[in-house]
Parts: structure tokens; sequence; C-alpha cells
């Protein structure tokens, strides 16, 4: 009996929130994963990565195949015919940079860094050799003289080094490759003042991919060059390389990618146009992916083999942008795309350096990623709207499919026509919690509804059956009952 | 050899003196990253330009390291490309040759220019690869000469790199600063000779370091290193072990090593005894003997003036006379780091004439020297304007 006063107020406080604020705590939930989608640098969030991918992949145009530019490799067949392992020897390289500036093409970029001097023991017993002979004074003798000369060409012919300068600075533009010195990236000699050339007028310290260092090229095929780009990729917690990073931050200054590099010894006149959109989305935005063997290729082989003056190789590499790299198996250089395993690292570079010259950039962060937390807040809004007017079950989920596929196309135009990528999921997840919560409110109150109509007629029969005597003479009769006993 | 956890030590040697910063041929000459700096744009031919040239032959065959040399003239695309780029290079490359660097080793090329730039050479070498540098110098004034042995010591300058063994000397008025491959840096002052030694930089920031100073005076910002770090300054009596700290070693003719610790510890070892010479104060070993025990450094005295300012001449600097000072060393520099092109006075008395003419800006700064020598604190750098 003193137990009936207490029962109300344990109710009361296991009492759960209304529907209607269970509905916003839903919303809440949504907004938040996008609004934490945003701050960790855009769409796609981490559940939404394999969507994007397999979205970017199968549903997103491909990228055209641009006319004026081809992939110079160095595959398995290059390594068969030459004889020599990876990497190529100086003397080799040279070769090939002869080879390209006789075909003239526009510009030449090289997904390689020489960061070492090559060997040069050889070399230097040669010159020993040739000084000893000097020294002996044999070459006072025509034989001497003769023996001493044909020591010092071949010498000099060996000398990779200088004659890969030499055959890089026979070109209209090479630009060379480079590395900012990451955690993931494996050790090489950083330049001591980290110079590259200019530095890019972009804010270095706001560029999603930064460095302490940067290693380059020796000194001499740096000056040879027209410039260099760093090489590095940003590869997700999942591995797969979804961002190019166009420019690098390395200790307060920016320096550009390859493709940057590229586009900037290509087009001048536009080199401001281009580096803003370089620096969109922290300066490195999202990919758009090529179809498979979207770029024409020519073997190092060919090229090193085939007469200098074949129609063929004039017509594949006259006024080009030719790019250069390791594509042959088990090499290093093979990265992962959404949708596409063991791209060769070169033909990123390709389609990345063609995405920033056409403008096919796709960008999730700054106002983009606002305005994604914006319409997810919106969508799960309206849905919080629209439930408190349906009348049926069937009715809000109506409305949240109806939503749903809104925000799923405009998600698509927005990502494939202006390239903003702005969350998914987040106002899916919004959307789905609602709809459990509505469905379970609604599930409780016709339960509520089902019992009281229960109670409603069990006590409907009970009342036909007893005299309707007035309540107040019952309770009359039955305190006179008590009295009596 | 020895290591104290936290512990530094220092030498100290006599100072003194000036310098003046000396103008080469190509306007000065700097080896950085594998190009090599002039102090004005080296057109490509003309009578300068061959001067020029045959400085960097020389500066070339001082330096054993570099392997080869490149020579690019950099013409406009109309000049370059009916061969006149190229043609200039190899003359440029021909003077090398002529001045005694081994044709098999330069090379010529007339790469792009860049649009707007003005016609000029430029060089670019490769080191050998093998040997990796242990220091490099980063500042110098005066005569900077470095070398296998003392008999091959040549000419050095500011970028150039150190490898193990190398010998580096500073003649009358000379300074150089070292940069070592650990981070630490290593002010060599007049009148002094130091071997660098191997430096070993291992995982977990442990290093090891290990410099003799065979004369003269060094001192040392020795950057910390990890647990289990050596860094020896070795004197002909004593051995300073240091690790993390601030110190000045010395090595006096009569082979008396002199310590002076700034902060942190040292620990000075001769005579198979050792000190631990903590920050303040200083200790030093006579040849045969042991090392006495620590006594303290003197303070840095207060300067009293010039604290700014433009004058006409050289001002008279003054500060207040310090208990227990025999002397003081007046440091005039033209930068506030006094790494280079630092003039070194000696006074008796709490003030001296800045002697010399001399314009611009410059710095100055106060130690005072106890009787036996050693150099205590330094005070604070003022500056002062000469406009004449």
């Amino acid at each position: 009996m003193d137990s009936s006063p207490a029962e109300p107020h344990r109710r009361d406080g296991l009492r759960l929130p209304s529907p209607a604020m269970l509905r916003v705590l839903g919303a809440c939930v949504g907004i938040a994963l996008a609004g934490v989608t945003a701050a960790t640098g855009g769409a796609p969030g981490f559940l939404e990565r394999s969507l994007y991918d397999q979205a970017v992949s199968r549903l997103l145009p491909a990228v055209p195949p641009s006319a004026d530019l081809v992939l110079v490799e160095v595959d398995d067949r290059a390594l068969a015919t030459l004889s020599e392992r990876w990497p190529l020897s100086r003397t080799t390289w040279a070769r090939a940079f002869h080879a390209l500036a006789a075909q003239r093409p526009s510009a030449v970029a090289v997904d390689v860094v020489f960061d070492q001097p090559g060997p040069r023991d050889a070399l230097e017993l040669g010159e020993d050799i040739l000084e000893a002979l000097r020294r002996s004074g044999l070459t006072e003798q025509p034989a001497g003289e003769a023996l001493a000369a044909d020591l010092e060409a071949r010498l000099r012919a060996r000398d990779g080094d200088a004659r890969l300068a030499e055959a890089i600075s026979e070109g209209h533009g090479v630009v060379l490759g480079a590395a900012a010195l990451t955690d993931d990236v494996p050790g090489m000699a950083p330049l001591q003042d980290g110079v590259l050339g200019t530095p890019l007028a972009l804010p270095a310290h706001a560029l999603r991919l930064q460095a302490q260092e940067v290693a380059g090229s020796i000194a001499p095929l740096r000056m040879a060059a027209r410039g260099s780009g760093t090489l590095n990729m940003l590869v997700d917690g999942d591995g797969v390389i979804r961002r190019y990073p166009y420019a690098v931050g390395v200790s307060g200054q920016a320096w550009p990618s390859l493709a940057l590099a590229t586009a900037l010894h290509l087009t001048p006149e536009r080199a401001e146009p281009l580096r803003e959109l370089a620096a969109w989305d922290r300066g490195a935005p999202l990919m758009r992916l090529p179809a498979p063997n979207w770029l024409p290729r020519v073997s190092l082989a060919d090229l090193l083999h085939a007469d200098p003056r074949s129609v063929g190789l004039d017509l594949a590499l006259r006024g080009k942008t030719v790019f250069v790299g390791v594509t042959a198996t088990g090499l290093h250089g093979q990265s992962t795309l959404p949708g596409q395993v063991a791209v060769p690292g070169v033909e990123i570079h390709a389609f990345a350096m063609d995405n920033l010259r056409s403008g096919r950039l796709m960008r999730s962060s700054g106002l983009v990623a606002l305005l994604g937390v914006l319409e997810t807040a919106a969508v799960l809004a309206a849905f919080v709207w629209l439930c408190r007017r349906a009348r049926t079950s069937g009715a809000v989920l109506r409305w949240a499919v109806t939503l749903a596929v809104l925000h799923t196309a405009l998600v698509a135009w927005l990502a494939s026509d202006p390239g903003w990528v702005i969350p998914l999921v987040p106002a899916w997840v919004g959307l789905m919690l609602m709809l459990v919560v509505d469905a379970a409110s609604r599930a409780r109150e016709m339960g509520r509804q089902r019992g009281a109509l229960r109670r409603l007629f069990i006590r409907y029969p009970q009342a036909s059956v007893e005299p309707a005597a007035p309540q107040p003479d019952a309770q009359r009769a039955r305190a006179d009952a008590m009295h009596q006993d | 050899m020895r290591t104290a956890p936290w512990m530094m030590a220092v030498m100290l040697a006599s100072p003194p003196a000036l310098t003046a910063q000396t103008q080469a041929p190509c306007g000065g000459l700097r080896f950085e990253n594998g190009r090599m700096v002039f102090g004005r744009p080296l057109s490509p031919q003309g009578a300068e330009t061959d001067a020029c040239l045959a400085h960097v032959a020389q500066a070339l065959l001082a330096r054993p390291a570099i392997r080869s040399v490149t020579v690019a003239a950099k013409l406009p695309d109309a000049d370059r490309l009916d061969g006149r780029g190229l043609a200039a290079a190899k003359r440029a490359a021909d003077v090398l040759v002529a001045a005694g660097v081994p044709r098999t080793r330069v090379s010529a090329m007339a790469p792009p220019s860049v649009e707007g730039e003005p016609a000029q050479l430029q060089l670019a070498y490769v080191e050998r690869p093998a040997q990796p540098a242990v220091a490099r110098l980063r500042a110098a004034s005066g005569a900077v000469e470095a070398g296998a042995t003392e008999a091959q010591l040549l000419a050095r300058t500011v970028g150039d790199s150190l490898y193990p063994g190398e010998l580096l000397r500073t003649g009358a008025d000379a300074r150089a600063e070292l940069a070592l491959a650990d981070g630490s840096t290593v002010r060599v002052v007049e009148n002094s000779l130091i071997k660098v030694g191997a430096i070993e930089l291992m995982a977990n920031l442990q290093r090891k370091v290990q410099l003799d100073l065979l004369r003269g005076t060094v001192e040392t910002d020795a950057a910390p290193g990890g647990a289990g770090s050596i860094f020896e300054v070795r004197t002909r009596g004593a051995v300073a072990g240091v690790r993390g700290t601030r110190f000045r070693v010395s090595a006096q003719d009569d082979g008396t090593s002199r310590l002076e610790t700034l902060e942190g510890k040292v620990a000075l070892i001769a005579e198979q005894a050792e000190v631990e010479v903590s920050g303040g104060h200083g200790s030093r070993a006579k040849p045969g003997s042991p090392p006495e025990p620590p006594r303290p450094l003197l303070p840095a005295p207060t300067l009293v003036g010039p604290r700014g300012g433009a004058f006409a001449s050289a001002p008279k600097v003054s500060w207040r006379t310090l208990a227990g000072a025999a002397t003081y060393r007046v440091e005039v520099a033209r930068t506030a780091d006094f790494a280079a092109s630092v003039q070194t006075y000696d006074s008796a008395s709490a003030e001296l004439a800045i002697p010399g003419p001399r314009q611009g800006k410059w710095f100055w700064r106060v130690m005072a020297v106890d009787g036996d020598g050693f150099v205590g604190f330094p005070s604070k750098i003022y500056a002062f304007d000469v406009q004449p």
C-alpha cells in the first residue's frame, strides 16, 4: 500500500523523450556525421569511401583521351631488350633523352628522381690510368697520344651523369621528378636548402600534403632541366589514392607536383589560373579517373632501337607532351585508384595534368564541405517537418525514400557537373534513424491504442452483468457491512 | 672517450681579431646544393668570365671530392638554337681544362633559359657519393683553409663541405663556423687548427662526434643527442665529453687545455683524472697534470653604451667594471650572431675606443677575462651605426 504512491514517480524517471525529440536527435546524428566529414578534409568520409569509389569508377564519365599526351614506358620488353635491371644506367637514360629530343616533343615529364650520382669507380680508375699514361711520357709518341685520346673519349662517353645532363638540355623542356620527404617516402638525401627553383605563390601551410624536406635530382640535371615537380601521392588509410597533391608545403614554401610543373611549362600564359585551380581543396582535389589504357604508350625499347627518322615515332612523339616512367611488372610505381588496381604512377601524373589544364577537378572541402553540411541539414529538417504531417507509416516511408532519392540525385549531379563532392551517407544515416524512431513511436502508439481498446472491450461485458448501482450507494453499503463486523 | 649524461665540456683559447672580407674574382663563390653560386651573374664570355673560371678551376682542384663539373650556357632561345649557346659553354669548359681540371670531368651544355633572364653561365658539380660530408662551412671570414693534411690546405668558402679526417685551419683575423651533420655548431676562432673526425648518426638520435682541437679555440653548441650519444673535443692533453650543451675549448701552445662551460655539464679528462665542470665554471689541465678543480667563470659585464644610435665615427664603448676581471675582451661584428667577420680587441679598462675607419651597422659585446685567462660569459649585444 505504501508503494502505490511511489510507482507513478518511478515511471516518470524512465519516461522516454517524445518522438519529436528523438527524431531531432536522429537528424542531429546525421548532421554531426556531415560535420565530422567536413572537419576531416571533406567527402568522401570514412563510411562512404567504397560508395565513392564505385561511383567515380563506374558512374562518372571517364576522362576522355587527350591526343597530345603519350607515355614512354620502361616496360618488361624494354628491360629485356636492354638487358638491364632497374634502375637503368645513366648512359641508357642519356640515350633515351637524346632520342626523345630528336623527336621534338613539346615537353617531357619524368617520373624518376635521379637523386644520387651514378657510379664512377670505373671512370676514376680510367682517369688514374690516363694520368699515369701521361706522366710516363708515352703520350709523347704518336701511338701513346692516340691511346690517350681514345681512352679520354671513352671515359667521356661513359660519364653517365654528364651525358644525361647534356641530353636533357637538348630538349625543349624536361621536367624532372622530385620527392617531398614525408614518412612514407624511402630515405633520400634532402637538398640542403630545399631548392627546386622558384617556389609557388601559394599559402604553403594550408596545403594538404606537408613535408619537412624535399629531395631532387642532382644539380647538373636540375640545371639542364626546365624544372622539377614532386611525385608524391596522397594515399588514404585504405591504400587507395583518391586525391592528387598538385602542390606540397615544405618548410613554409610551396612546390609544384610533376603535373603542375608540366602544365605551367606548357602554358605559361595560364600560370595564374592554373595555380588557382591547383590550390583547390588545399592543393589536393579529388581526381576524375581515366578509362583503362587511356594513355597511348611507346616502349622505351622502341624509342631506343627505332630509326630516329621513323615516321611512326614522329607521329607518336612530335609536338606531344611525353610522360616517362616505369610500368614493368614488379617495379615500384604501381598505385591503387578507386576501382582500378596497379596503375603506374606515371599515368596518374599524366591524367592529373590533363585534369588540371582542362579544369576537370573535383573539390570537397571549404565552401563545398559547408554546402554538404547545410544540404544534409536541409534534407533532415525537411524530413522532420514531413514526419509530423504524415498520418501513416507508409506516408513517412514514402517521404524518406523520396528525400533519399533526391539527396542522392543532388549529390551525384554536384559530383558529375560542377565537380563538388558532398557527403552522401550522413543524410542517409539521419533519415534511417528518424525512420526507425518514427516507426517505433507509431508502433508504440498503436500498441497503446490497442491496449485501450482491449481494456474497453473487456470492461463492457462486466458492466452488462452487474447491476449498474450508483457508486456512492455501494460504498455506503460496504461501510455498513464493516461496522456490523 | 667519455660520455657523461647531460654534461658538456668546453675549452677555450685566446681570442682575437679581426677580418676583412676578401673580394673573390667572381664576386664571391659558394658551393651550394651541387651548384656554384657566384656573387654576380657570370656573362657567357669576357675577361672577367675567364678570370672567374680560372678561380673556379683552382677551387675545383682544391676539392678532390668533386668528381665532375657541368658548364651550362643559358642564352635566349634565338641564340641557343643556332649553336651559340653550346659554343659559349664549350669555350668556358676549355678555360677550366686549360686551368688544370681534367677534361674527362668537364662537360658543357646549353639548356633552355628562363624567359626574361639575362644570358649567363651556370656551373654545377657532382660530389663523390660514397663519402658523405660531415660538416659544412656555414660562415667564414679571413683565411679559412681545409685539406687532408697541413701540406694540402687550400682556401675554402661558405657552403663547402668537409669530409671525415679533413683539417680546417683559420689564419690570423679569420673565423669559421661549421654546421656538423648532427646539427651541432662549432665556431673556430683565429689561428686555430681542428681535425674533423668521423660523425656517426644512429637510430634514436644517438650520435657519435669526435673533433680534434690541434691548436687554438673552438666554441661549440652541441645539439642534444639520444641516450648513449658521444660528443668529444680532444686536445693534446685532455678530452671534453659533451652532451647537448655550450662550451669553449682551448688548446694553448704550452700544452694547457682550458675548458669553459657556459651551459650544462662537461667532463674534463686528463692524466686519468676527471672533473665535472658545470655551467658557469671553468677548469684547465696543464701538461702532465690532472684537471684543476672547477672555478667560477666571470659573469657577463653590464654594458653602459652606446646602445644604439648613429655616429659620425666609431664611438667609444664602455661598460661597468667587474670584480675579478683582469682584462676585457670586446668583440665587434657585422652580424648579431658573431659567426664571422668578428673583430676582437682587449682592453684593461672598462672602455674602449673602437679603432679603425668603419661604416654601417656594427654589433658589439664584452666578455671579462680573469687573471688565468678564463673567459667569462658574454654580455648583451648592442649595436651602433657609423654614418660618416
